[in-house]
């Protein structure tokens, strides 16, 4: 895998920046996900905190 | 960077937006169960308030129940006991009705002889009203003799005034005879013997009347004997216009004779005798001018 992303042979190479970005979706989106969750618990039952 | 660590991240990125994805919808279409507990308990608070104004409700008909149970107890009571007595009435009205049955059931029987009893009394009346059509007729016949008898006897009793008259004045021209002899016997010295009557006696005196046409004397004596009956009133019913008389069949009376009842020289009544017995008869009152007493003279015939 080289930094100018030229392809060496048949096998394709990714930048390792693309993983770093595609970990930064995933975590935006569990993060999203679980202030989702904390604003529906707060809106339906008046608390986050477990009973 | 490995490609184990690549393809680790991948399937990290990719199970976590999966997941991810599985929660958001997951949490967006879960229930709001606060919200339905909350609904929940307010239908309970409501359901629970309804249970109990249906039971204070409930509380309150049995109370009304229980009076209302208590009222028509009473009347119930009320009700036997006049169930009780109308039993009672009808009980005696059942027996006044049987009563009236019997009552009614004689009273047909009774209507029914009574039916044929008057049957009978009609017949009777009927012989009795032919009867007294007869008896009047013979009684017509009888009036019509009788009115030639009193004619007869009045033509005799003239032809008798007549004849005493005639008997007056040879009477009289006796005595002047009589006063002429003695002159004349007088004049010769001699005096009259003793005179002999002139007039006959009564059977002499009825041979020589004149037979005159009508009725012969025989039966118009008997029938003076016969109206020559005196008695005198012994009882009165002036209801019924009945008379009782002192003299019966033993003395002549008949029945349908007539007396004429007098006090003194005053006209009471007539008296149509209507049964006789051995020693009295009893007789219908008419033409009634004074009320008749026992003790009143009867007789048949007037001024006799």
């Amino acid at each position: 895998m080289s930094p100018n992303g030229q392809a060496q042979g048949n096998n394709a190479k990714v930048p390792d920046n693309v993983y770093t970005v595609v970990l930064a979706v995933a975590t935006c989106a569990v993060v999203a996900v679980a202030a989702f969750v904390l604003y529906m618990c707060y809106t339906q039952y008046g608390t986050i905190k477990m009973p | 960077m490995s490609t184990l660590t690549k393809v680790l991240i991948v399937l990290l990125t990719v199970s976590s937006i999966f997941l991810c994805g599985i929660v958001a919808t997951y949490v967006a279409s879960a229930d709001n169960f606060k919200e339905m507990h909350e609904t929940a308990n307010g239908q309970l608070q409501r359901a629970k308030r309804d249970v109990s104004a249906a039971n204070a409700e409930v509380n309150q008909v049995k109370s009304s129940t229980e009076q209302a149970k208590a009222a028509l107890q009473a009347k119930i009571g009320s009700l036997e006991s006049e169930l009780i007595t109308v039993r009672g009435d009808l009980d005696l009205a059942q027996t006044k009705r049987d009563q009236l049955g019997n009552d009614v059931d004689q009273l047909t029987s009774q209507l029914e002889a009574l039916a044929v009893t008057n049957d009978k009394w009609h017949t009777m009346l009927q012989n009795a009203q032919t009867e007294l059509t007869k008896v009047n007729a013979g009684l017509i016949k009888e009036r019509s003799q009788n009115k030639e008898v009193t004619t007869a006897i009045l033509e005799k009793m003239a032809i008798i005034a007549q004849l005493e008259d005639q008997v007056k004045q040879l009477v009289s021209e006796k005595e002047q005879l009589q006063v002429k002899l003695v002159q004349v016997l007088r004049q010769f010295g001699k005096t009259m013997g003793k005179s002999t009557p002139v007039t006959t006696s009564a059977s002499t005196r009825d041979k020589a009347q004149p037979r005159l046409p009508g009725p012969s004397l025989a039966p118009v004596g008997a029938q003076v004997k016969e109206i020559g009956l005196k008695g005198v009133i012994t009882q009165v019913d002036l209801k019924n216009s009945l008379a009782v008389i002192s003299i019966g069949a033993a003395e002549g009376v008949k029945e349908k004779m007539k007396f004429y009842a007098t006090r003194g020289d005053t006209f009471i009544c007539e008296i149509l005798i209507l049964d006789v017995s051995a020693e009295r008869a009893v007789g219908f009152l008419e033409r009634v001018q004074t009320p008749p007493k026992s003790g009143d003279s009867i007789s048949t015939s007037i001024g006799s």
